[in-house]
């Protein structure tokens, strides 16, 4: 008792004094509201963006890598298979041009050998070249004649068609006939 | 008559039952990290109220302190699946409510806002409130308004590390080591600011305590 009397009496210590601190707390109403927007805030946290800087560098080791890498492989591709292909058709009008150039008293042997390099090369360079070796070599018949050949297998097919349908067949089909 | 230590109803980690509730912390921790977000509350309704404590001895106002406890928790709720378990949760929360609390106060600079929290007389250090009552023969109620305001406001006057130290310490009960571990600073460090701080709070409290 008198112990008691002696310690109501003296005054606090700088400890007791801040444990008075403790006695400050929140309502058990405070702590539902707390709880309900901390709620709230974590929902909002699960679903909500990043900031755009975090976006940035997410996306430059995810999408934006991807892309540009997929971007970068198909670049490669169509320079190696597009350059080749550029390439060559150089070459091959350069080859064209140099051929039809040829000189003007092989013409029978050039026309053959041209006229497949012309399926392949440039149509513009395919029209001045044939006429560049008709007025050059003076060839015009013998070139026509291989077109009228061409013409009359066709022909032959056409009248056994014809015959094979009661049309009077054209036997001997010349290579004179107008077709 | 309630005492100090009755009133004491948050959770401290007792130095025989740290391990044992580390283990539990981390039990939980991992169901966190494997997707079940609601296991998260547990450790949040076990240690609100001691976050919520700290802060606001920190801040001195309860709408802050409601805030950055709850930035506190969602910081930590964002970071766990960093947490590996190396420090307690305990620790590692209160290092995070800390760091956000110093930085907001940082922040805020010199412009304080001063809303104090309820006094719940029943828990209050009734023995203490009539002790100062006898001596200065004031009204009980007044008195213990007149304390809370002194003691906040000698609180907001010393420096963020010294105030740290002496709410970890002298209010929250933590230990020299876990206060240095949460703060990054060694034992004597917290010793040796805890020492400079209470110099300052007698002197600003002289009034009221003994000499």
């Amino acid at each position: 008792m008198a112990e008691t009397t002696k310690n109501s009496s003296r005054q606090p210590s700088l400890e007791e004094l801040l444990r008075f601190k403790k006695a400050e707390k929140p309502t058990e109403a405070f702590w539902g509201r707390f709880d309900d927007e901390l709620h709230q805030r974590m929902m909002q946290t699960l679903v909500k963006k990043d900031h755009w800087l975090v976006q940035i560098a997410r996306g430059l080791t995810g999408r934006i890598a991807q892309t540009t890498a997929l971007a970068g492989a198909v670049a490669l591709i169509a320079l190696m298979v597009i350059r080749p292909a550029v390439t060559d058709s150089g070459h091959a009008s350069e080859s064209a041009v140099a051929q039809v150039e040829a000189p003007a008293d092989q013409a029978d042997a050039q026309t053959e050998v041209a006229e497949p390099r012309f399926s392949n090369a440039d149509y513009g360079i395919d029209v001045v070249s044939v006429s560049d070796l008709k007025s050059r070599a003076g060839v015009s018949h013998e070139f026509e004649m291989d077109r009228i050949q061409v013409a009359r297998y066709d022909l032959e097919s056409y009248s056994v068609d014809r015959a094979a349908a009661g049309v009077p067949a054209i036997a001997s089909a010349g290579t004179s006939l107008a077709f | 008559m309630a005492l100090l230590g009755s009133a004491t109803k948050t959770f401290i980690p007792a130095k025989d039952s740290a391990g044992s509730d580390r283990d539990l912390d981390w039990a939980i921790v991992q169901r966190v990290q494997a997707g079940n977000v609601g296991a998260f509350d547990q450790l949040v309704q076990k240690y609100r109220e001691q976050i919520f404590a700290v802060i606001y001895n920190m801040t001195s106002n309860r709408e802050d302190a409601s805030d950055l406890t709850q930035e506190a928790f969602i910081k930590a709720f964002r970071a766990i699946g960093r947490f590996k378990g190396k420090a307690s949760f305990f620790t590692w929360l209160y290092k995070i409510a800390i760091n956000t609390t110093v930085s907001f106060l940082k922040k805020r600079n010199r412009r304080r806002f001063i809303s104090y929290e309820n006094i719940d007389e029943e828990a209050s250090g009734a023995e203490i409130v009539e002790r100062l009552t006898a001596k200065n023969r004031s009204e009980k109620g007044a008195l213990i308004s007149e304390l809370q305001e002194k003691l906040n406001d000698a609180l907001q006057k010393l420096s963020l590390k010294h105030r740290t130290v002496v709410v970890l310490h002298e209010i929250e009960g933590l230990e020299h080591t876990q206060i240095a571990e949460i703060t990054g600073t060694t034992v004597g460090t917290v010793r040796s600011r805890l020492h400079y701080a209470k110099q300052q709070l007698q002197s600003y409290l002289k009034d009221y305590i003994a000499q």
